[in-house]
């Protein structure tokens, strides 16, 4: 207890310099805006502002570039409540529930619900970094191809279960996701499938243009062959934040407490491997809390826990793939490789004795972090009006906006002319998929768990000298498996002992 | 009728536009050559993102040009990730005889266009600078009985078939453990990952039984008891870490690196390929890039101009022998 | 429609099968290139297949909502342009000429107003990407001005 409590104070001693504050404040705002714009997830954020930390001490770069990453994760989720378009793939479950709500004139209730939700998520984190950060790394030691392999057969269950409503059309989504997931040069094999000879498509077709097309740009072309353009109901909507309405109820929250602490948690736990991350997290987290509501029925239909859920994972996972990065210096994401990279930059080894040689700057970080969760709920309470005019203002005028960042957005990214086209062909699609009722939310899970299983269960089966027994033989392997096994099996279990009086 | 008549004119305006296009590009070489060089905007093209080896390393040299004040202009950093480098290369060979072009080389230089069709191979571009190289050691976890590279041969060679992972499929991490076990005549199996996160996490969670990094990502996990290293890949021991053997040494005819050069667009003038060869001179010497060799446990390695070319030629050798070997 | 969109889809999925059955389902005795490709494209022929039956044995009249159709095919038919444009023109003009023609569209007879957002909005993007986030758009034609 005591070597936590110093660990605290020396931490916040760093993290509460002048300077240090002005450049967590300077990177917590840069990378919420930045993850507003459509396409521009977290590790896109730090990536382009790397450079302009250049200039500065170690301690206070890499505190404005986490501020830049988690800061990201706040804003993903606004243009997903605003305008069902995912800043990037961890925002996606975000649109589940928050577009709804703003479709019914709540925009202001779910985007103050948003940062309510990231800060427990991202504090939540941080608290357990401060406590339990050696423990947890310990846990990611235990992963490796086999144990990861288990976990994707987990996030296919969450696919079957996130299908419920349209069984066939479901998996027929979910199956376009894991085709369009094989795209590519093969990782094991080196063959290259589905290229065509282009080099563009040698790494593979990227869930960003998708997501956004899919999300976006289908959202957009429905809303305009639905005739949103001819309806200003929303534009005349009170939705300043001195209206009592805009706000969440305080008994809306409380009865929603559970939710909060599962999302954080769960978040953190996946953020924690390195390889799963925020979009599985929040998938998980959404997933799981619709399993377990008494209500299930209301979720996608702008129910609150169905956007508490993901939006605490996805913050709690930012703070989870802190872990391995500080005590390992193993990177868990995208985005922490690039801090991996800075880290390197400045001279810092990052590696087990990192924490050890450098208790300043690695506490330093982790309180920053803390504040910088603090000063974000600020910010973005005070930028809701700003985000709410978005909502009020005729859609006509929002069209042309919203798909001029969208396509600008995705070819940023790479400046890759055939991602734009790719965008494009997923915005027709997502149109149809929305029309007739498939689900492109399977699609995007089924995109970005598909060439983790195939890896995984390659590399497994690489390794092992008995087949398949190497799934059996590893203990946190056959752990996961045998939960699999359960949950598949309980609801069959449970309709065998228990009579059917309720049907 | 009128949203028609928009969508005719809009559609007019553009293709006017669009036929303006071809006139516009001829201006650029004549200005290109004569007159003193720098005078405009240095455009340098990264191949990978941001945060990455190659990235980090060709930024510092950047960093280091302004700071010095070698070159003088502007100098606009863009990331073409995509294809194992084959945007970003295949974007530099679109830029033939602009002299404001510039990018590094490293592994997937060599081996992109040898697996598939690319718009360039190491020939299409004006070499200028060999500036160090990242060589790659052989890692076991830190509780593995072996100790040496002696007994790991050993082990592998009296039954144990040993998985051995790195990143990447066709990568000079797939190419390095594959001439060692050839050298030294035994079977393995090599594990691809996609990242070096997962890869470090396979090998801790005692997944594989070695895998091969770079020093840069495994010096802090090396020092911090996590894994232990066996060899290392470079023509000679690594300062930072004295005591760890080259191939060489122990007699394995093992060397093979990611290079780290510096090439122009194809078919500059002399005058700037002389001018970028000497500020590439003065870079190397900079205290700031000496520490910068240090910190990120790469070799000192260098070579201009045609001893470059020469180099490329070699390397693309090794890897186009090494990848027919272990085609099968 | 619907049909048309799941024979889309079915035509889609044949394709990919075709495509998988030239990479080997295992090498060195593990699934190979072709292995999940060729479970996946089995799968979702079949799933493919089955919705579009489907589809045809269900007695109701699917009718197409043709109100705004027109309009939604205008902007696909721009977005389009625009991405064929976005290259050679340019960003920024690609953009403005977008905005525009959008506009005229959909807020018919304001042409002040139009012009005013069709030029504003692009310019505000494109400071904010170029000069903010450096992120080189491409010039098209006048990269020569700037």
């Amino acid at each position: 207890m005591g070597d936590i409590l110093t660990n605290i104070v020396q931490g916040f001693s760093v993290a509460l310099t002048p300077m240090n504050v002005l450049l967590l404040l300077l990177g917590a705002f840069i990378g919420m805006v930045v993850g507003i714009i459509p396409g521009f997830g977290a590790s896109a954020a730090i990536a382009i502002l790397l450079p302009l930390t250049l200039s500065l001490d170690p301690t206070g770069a890499i505190i404005m570039l986490a501020g830049i990453y988690y800061g990201s994760q706040y804003g993903g989720g606004t243009t997903s409540i605003l305008i069902n378009t995912p800043g990037d793939s961890a925002a996606v479950a975000t649109t589940f529930d928050g577009y709804p709500m703003t479709m019914q004139g709540k925009a202001g209730k779910a985007l103050i619900t948003q940062a309510i939700a990231s800060f427990v998520g991202g504090t939540v984190g941080v608290i357990l970094i401060f406590s339990f950060a050696p423990m947890f790394a310990k846990v990611a030691l235990k992963f490796g191809p086999p144990e990861y392999f288990m976990l994707m057969m987990m996030g296919m269950l969450t696919l079957v279960w996130m299908t419920d409503d349209s069984k066939l059309k479901g998996f027929i989504s979910a199956f376009l996701g894991l085709a369009i997931a094989t795209v590519g040069v093969d990782v094991i094999s080196g063959t290259q499938r589905y290229t065509f000879g282009s080099p563009e498509l040698i790494n593979g077709i990227s869930f960003i243009p998708v997501t956004i097309g899919l999300f976006g740009l289908g959202e957009l072309f429905y809303r305009i062959y639905a005739g949103s353009h001819k309806d200003d109901r929303l534009e005349k909507l009170d939705l300043s934040l001195a209206n009592k309405n805009t706000w969440p109820k305080m008994k809306e929250l409380l009865a929603a407490k559970f939710t909060f602490l599962r999302g954080s948690v769960i978040g953190f736990v996946t953020g924690v491997l390195p390889g799963a991350g925020a979009t599985i997290a929040s998938f998980f987290s959404y997933t799981i809390e619709k399993k377990i509501s008494k209500e299930p029925q209301e979720f996608g239909k702008g129910h609150l826990p169905g956007l508490i859920a993901p939006e605490t994972a996805n913050n709690g996972a930012t703070s989870g793939a802190m872990v391995p990065l500080l005590t390992l210096g193993i990177p868990g994401s995208a985005s922490t490789a690039i801090l991996l990279g800075a880290f390197l930059m400045y001279g810092l080894q990052p590696g087990p004795l990192l924490m050890i040689e450098k208790p300043d700057f690695a506490w330093g970080i982790i309180s920053s972090m803390y504040l910088g969760n603090v000063i974000l709920l600020v910010i973005n309470i005070v930028a809701i009006p700003v985000f709410l005019m978005i909502v009020k203002l005729p859609y006509r005028f929002l069209i042309p906006v919203i798909i001029a960042l969208c396509l600008i957005g995705t070819f940023s990214l790479n400046s890759s002319l055939i991602e734009i086209w790719i965008l494009l062909i997923f915005g027709i699609v997502g149109f149809f998929m929305k029309l007739y009722g498939y689900s492109p939310a399977a699609l995007v899970l089924a995109l970005v768990l598909g060439p983790l299983a195939e890896n995984t269960l390659r590399q497994s089966l690489i390794m092992s000298e008995q087949g398949m027994a190497i799934f059996l033989t590893r203990p946190v392997s056959l752990l996961f498996l045998m939960l699999i096994v359960v949950i598949v099996v309980y609801p069959y279990v449970k309709k065998l002992f228990i009579p059917r009086h309720t049907a | 009728m009128k949203k028609l008549r928009s969508l005719l004119i809009f559609t007019l305006i553009a293709i006017l536009l669009a036929a303006c296009s071809n006139t516009s590009d001829t201006s650029e070489k004549a200005e290109a050559s004569g007159g003193e060089y720098p005078k405009k905007t240095l455009n340098v093209v990264i191949p990978f993102g941001p945060g990455g080896g190659t990235d980090l390393y060709l930024r510092k040299i950047m960093e280091i040009m302004q700071k010095e004040k070698i070159y003088t202009e502007n100098i606009k950093i863009e990331n073409r990730e995509g294809g194992s480098g084959a945007v970003g290369w295949g974007f530099l060979v679109t830029k033939k005889g602009d002299p404001y072009y510039v990018a590094p080389t490293s592994g997937s230089f060599f081996t992109t266009p040898l697996v598939s069709n690319t718009s360039f191979t190491y020939e299409s571009f004006t070499p200028i600078a060999l500036m160090g190289a990242d060589d790659l050691f052989l890692l076991v976890k830190e509780d593995a009985k072996y100790n040496t590279l002696e007994e790991f041969i050993e082990a592998a060679k009296s039954g144990k078939r040993m998985k051995i992972g790195g990143v990447g499929q066709v990568s000079d991490e797939m190419i390095v453990p594959n001439l060692l076990a050839k050298e030294a005549g035994f079977e393995f199996d090599y594990v691809p990952f996609q990242g070096a996160g997962e890869l470090t996490g396979a090998l801790l969670s005692d997944s594989l039984d070695a895998i091969v990094g770079n020093p840069a990502r495994s010096l802090g996990q090396i020092k911090g008891g996590l894994m232990k290293p066996l060899a290392f890949s470079g023509m000679e021991r690594l300062p930072e870490m004295e005591d760890v053997p080259t191939y060489t040494e122990l007699g394995y005819d093992v060397n093979l690196s990611q290079p780290r050069g510096i090439i122009l667009a194809g078919d500059v003038d002399q005058e700037v390929q002389d001018w970028w060869i000497d500020a590439m001179k003065k870079v190397s010497e900079t205290e700031e890039w000496k520490s910068y060799l240090k910190d990120n446990g790469m070799s000192e390695y260098l070579l201009f101009g045609d001893d470059f070319a020469t180099f490329l030629e070699e390397t693309n050798t090794k890897f186009k022998n090494s990848l027919e070997d272990t085609d099968n | 429609m619907k049909n048309i969109f799941t024979l889309f889809l079915l035509i889609v999925a044949c394709t990919y099968l075709s495509l998988a059955l030239s990479f080997p389902m295992f090498s060195k005795n593990i699934p190979g290139s072709g292995f999940l490709p060729q479970i996946i494209g089995v799968i979702l022929v079949l799933l493919t297949a089955f919705d579009l039956i489907k589809n045809f044995k269900s007695s109701k009249e699917e009718k197409v909502d043709t109100t705004y159709l027109k309009e939604m095919i205008f902007v696909i038919v721009l977005c389009t342009a625009y991405v064929v444009l976005f290259n050679i023109i340019g960003a920024i003009f690609s953009t403005v000429l977008f905005t525009v023609a959008i506009l005229f569209i959909f807020n018919k007879g304001k042409l002040k107003q139009n012009l005013t957002i069709g030029i504003s909005v692009p310019i505000i993007i494109f400071v904010l990407f170029e000069v903010l986030l450096k992120t080189g758009l491409p010039a098209g034609i006048f990269e020569n001005i700037f």
